[in-house]
This record gives C-alpha cells, structure tokens and sequence, in this order.
C-alpha cells in the first residue's frame, strides 16, 4: 500500500468516522427506539462507539502503521 | 449522614497514602532535577501503563464525578456529549500528537509555548499561547477545587481551610517531585475510582433490576437532547474533542511518554476510561427517578446516590476517591502552568540566560503561585454555580491556540501575523460571547445556542485567511523552519 492511501485510511477512520458517526448525526441518533435492554437508542448507540472507536483505532494502529514497527 | 471514627481513619488512609505516593514520586526513577524535562516531564521515560494511568487522572476527575451525574440529573441526555468527545479527541490525538511529540523531542520542547516560539520565531505568539494555557488552568483548578466542597461539607470539615491545607500539599509534593509526584498518586487515585464506580454501577444496576425502569420513568424529554439544544450539542462535543493537545496538563502526560508509541497505544486504552462517563451520568437519571437529591441541588446527584445505598465505611471510599480524583490533577495542571510561566514568560522576558537549575527552581515556585491564584479563584462565587460549564470556558478560549498550535505542524506557510491577529479576534469574540450571557453558561442563545468556543473558532480561522491573503499579496517574508518532523 502506498504511504499516501494509507494516510488517507488512517484521516478516514480517525477522524472522518467518528465526526460523521458521533457529532454530526446527532440529530439521528437521538431517538427512544429501537431499546435495547431498555436503554434507548440514545444511550446505547453511544455506549457502542466507546468500543467500536477504540477497535478502529486498534485497526489502524496494527494493520495500517503495523504495531510499533518503524 | 453519621459517619464513624472508623470511617474517618479509611478516609484519611487513603488521602494520605495518596499524598504520600506524591512525595516518593521525588526518589521514583533516579531523577537529576538540574534538568527541566526531569522535573516536568519526568525525564520523557514514562511507559504505557503509566501514561494511561497518568491521563485518565488528569482526564476523569472530581468533575467527571460531581458534574457528568450532576448535568444529567438537571440537563438529561445533553451530557451524553462528554461521552461523545473523548471518542473525537483519542483518533485525532493519535494523529495530531504523534506528530507533536516528534517534534517537541527532536527540539527539547517542555511546553506548547517553547514549539510556538521555534516555529513562528516570535515571542509574541508564544506569549499569547502560553498565557492562554495559563489563564484557562486557573478556572479549570478551581473547578477541582470547588468539586470537592460538598465532600468536606458532608464530613464536617470547614471547607475553607482544608481546601488551603489540601492544595498546598498538593503544591509541595509536585513542587518536589514534579510530574513524577502526580504519575505516581494517579496509580492510586484511578484504581480507588475504579473499584468505587464499578461497585456503585454492578450494586444498584441489580438492585434497580438494570437501568432500563429509570429510562421507562424519567421518559424521552429528560433523557434526550433537547432539539434546541441539538447545535450546542454538536458544536460543544466538536469543539472539545479537537482541542486536548491544546490543554497544558494533557499535553504534560503526552511529552512525558517514553516514545510516539505510548501515545498510540493510549489512544487505544484510554476510551475505556469513557465508560465512566456513561454510567455517571445514568446516575444522575437515578438520583432524578428516585427523587433522591435535596432541594434540586444537582452537584449533589452522586452523593446523594452514594449516601441512599451504600454503608457509612463505603461512602467514605468513595469521598476519599472524589477528593484525591480532585487533588492529583490539580497537582498537574498546576505543575503544567508553572512551566509556562517559567519558561515562556521567565526564560523568554526576564532572564533569558538562566540555567536549567533555575528553571526548575522557579517553576517549583510557580506552582505555588498558581495554586493560590486558583484557590482565590475558587471563592469567586460565579465559580460555585453550576461547575460543569467552568471548563467549557476553558475549553473556549484554548481552542482560539488551535491555529498556533496544530494548524501550524501541516500548513508551512502560515505566517506569525496571520496566527496572532486570529488568535485576537477569536478571544475577543469568545470573552464577549461568554459576557452576554453573564458568564452563566457557554451556549449562546442568540445564535441558535451554538457552543462560543466554535463561534470563537470560525471568526479566528477567517480572520486568519485574511491576514494570510494580505501577507502574501505584500510579499511579507514568512518564516518557516525546514525541519518540521
């Protein structure tokens, strides 16, 4: 992969995913249904990113910039 | 509530044993303190685990613990956006503060002042970034400070004085031990926190029969986002989650990492810390359904949980938790102060020679300085109000450094006179924003309740673009250092 396509991967999940998915479609989120263990959809939607957010960080740290190698 | 001599004994044990860990912290990892970056930024050698621990005492805080359940207790699901920034700011700081801290340690930079200065050649700008960074720690300290208040009330302490003793000892073990005192305090300080919020989160989610009935009873106009208030929830929860880097005590844990991986990694770890939030403020619903908080006074939303619950002997746990969760990290946002006054108003105007022994003198100095400064802060009565916008303001006036700061590492050509001359119109506009509405709150609600600090911002980057198209137009010469890596 060439350097330019993976700094493009890396601005896509780490910046572009979590400002499109968790700030700008608030106004969609924001909702009552559908519940899950009754959490509203609010709630759990953003508990989920908690660890989807770091799972993609972890995507881009061991696959995109390979884990600590230089 | 009645609490016993026993339950007097774990609260002291544990305060003191943190404040003892802050003392140690001097002989922790063979210091030589005639070096500034050992004092600061402990010698740059601290790991991963240590980083994590590290920031997540500076991130989740007495505030986390008194405001996140307080505003949702008074506000309802608005809060969920200090959730939502903490997942926008760790990817951006993967990207944005790799590249910082590459730069600050090929050059020795100690503070955001020191790579502003080297990268605009001007003392100007790195004065106004740096005063920036000082002016928004005081309310951000008090805050820590006022946060723990009801604590001493309850207990029956009086609050004045032991806020003096509590946070001049904090002053003296950082003075010693400098960042090394507050990494090692914070190991004690998340863990107690830990343990607290957890057991709070797994006893009553199974006494409650999980957290579901809370939602059915407060219903969707308390647990939603107004849709008035959709815009200050966006612009809010955008504009503190790009603006981390710019705070000083973060960006302390940053450069005190062993190497551009240790930051990597805690963006990955450091999320979990989020978990916090949520829960939090799911108490603040319970405090609300169970109708368990007195007179409507929101900042007591969590302890009135804690109190309704659980056993004298554990809420003293978790007030001992509140009040070093409230001490460690005013030990580092004053520590982190301190080294912008030593060395971008010291070393840049009044002794340009001094040694890095003075440094580190003076800035053991300056932490008292600072601590005092925001302990009168903190009996300035607007700060006791609702706590929970006192860091907004903060958050407010440091994204305006946003320019100086990041802007500055990708685009080459940005010039001193352009950064300056935004960084004015983005603080006036902010100052005046946050004097419309008396200082009350950080929304402004004659433009659709819009967060000032992204209306501060969005002035500051046109005027910026304007001054940038007339540089250029005059062919002024921009200065740009060629090893920017």
């Amino acid at each position: 992969m060439a350097a330019n396509s993976r700094t493009i991967i890396k601005i896509v999940l780490l910046i572009v995913v979590p400002w499109v998915f968790l700030i700008f479609s608030a106004p969609l989120y924001n909702r009552k249904d559908p519940e899950l263990f009754g959490w509203p959809f609010l709630w759990w939607y953003l508990f989920l990113w908690v660890f989807i957010q770091p799972a993609l960080t972890y995507i881009v740290y061991k696959f995109i910039d390979r884990g600590g190698e230089v | 509530m009645i609490f016993t001599q026993l339950d007097y004994a774990i609260f002291f044990a544990i305060v003191g044993l943190t404040v003892a860990a802050g003392f140690l912290g001097s002989r922790w990892r063979a210091p030589d303190f005639s070096k500034i970056a050992e004092w600061t930024l402990g010698g740059r050698k601290f790991g991963t685990v240590i980083v994590w621990f590290l920031m997540g005492a500076d991130i989740y805080t007495a505030y986390s613990l008194i405001s996140v359940p307080g505003a949702a207790y008074s506000l309802g699901g608005f809060i969920l956006y200090s959730a939502v920034y903490g997942s926008v700011s760790y990817p951006f700081l993967y990207i944005v503060a790799t590249k910082f801290y590459r730069i600050a340690k090929r050059h020795g930079f100690i503070t955001a002042g020191d790579y502003v200065k080297y990268r605009f050649n001007s003392d100007l700008a790195a004065l106004l970034v740096s005063l920036t960074g000082i002016i928004a720690m005081l309310p951000y300290i008090a805050l820590q400070i006022v946060g723990i208040s009801y604590v001493l009330n309850a207990m029956g302490f009086p609050v004045l004085p032991s806020y003096a003793i509590a946070y001049l000892i904090v002053a003296a073990f950082v003075a010693l031990s400098g960042l090394r005192g507050p990494a090692l305090s914070s190991l004690i300080k998340d863990v107690v926190l830990w343990a607290v919020i957890l057991t709070v989160v797994i006893y009553i989610g199974t006494n409650l029969g999980g957290f579901g009935p809370v939602f059915a009873q407060l219903g969707p106009s308390h647990y939603l986002i107004p849709n008035k208030l959709m815009v200050g929830y966006i612009t809010l929860a955008l504009g503190s989650g790009i603006s981390w880097m710019l705070f000083p005590n973060l960006l302390v844990g940053l450069l005190g990492s062993k190497s551009e991986d240790v930051i990597k990694r805690n963006s990955i770890f450091l999320p979990v810390y989020q978990v916090w939030l949520i829960f939090l403020a799911i108490m603040g619903l319970v405090a609300l359904a169970q109708n368990l908080v007195p007179n409507g006074v929101s900042s007591l939303a969590f302890p009135s949980v804690l109190e309704t619950y659980f056993p004298t002997s554990f809420v003293v746990l978790a007030f001992a938790g509140i009040v070093i969760g409230s001490m460690v990290p005013a030990g580092l946002q004053s520590l982190s102060a301190a080294s912008l006054i030593t060395r971008n108003i010291y070393v840049a105007f009044i002794n340009r020679n001094a040694s890095e022994k003075q440094q580190v003198f003076w800035s053991r100095i300056f932490v008292f300085v600072v601590i005092i400064a925001s302990l009168i802060f903190a009996m300035v009565p607007a700060a006791s109000g609702l706590i929970f916008f006192l860091l907004t303001f903060s958050y407010a006036w440091l994204l305006q450094t946003l320019p100086a700061v990041i802007l500055s590492m990708y685009w080459r050509s940005l010039d001193k006179y352009s950064v300056i001359l935004g960084w004015l119109a983005g603080t006036v506009l902010v100052t005046y924003g946050l004097f419309t509405v008396g200082f009350s709150g950080s929304l402004l609600p004659w433009f659709y309740n819009i967060y000032v600090g992204i209306l501060g911002l969005a002035v500051n980057l046109a005027v910026l673009l304007m001054a940038h198209v007339v540089v250029r137009s005059l062919k002024m010469p921009i200065y740009a250092p060629q090893d920017l890596e």
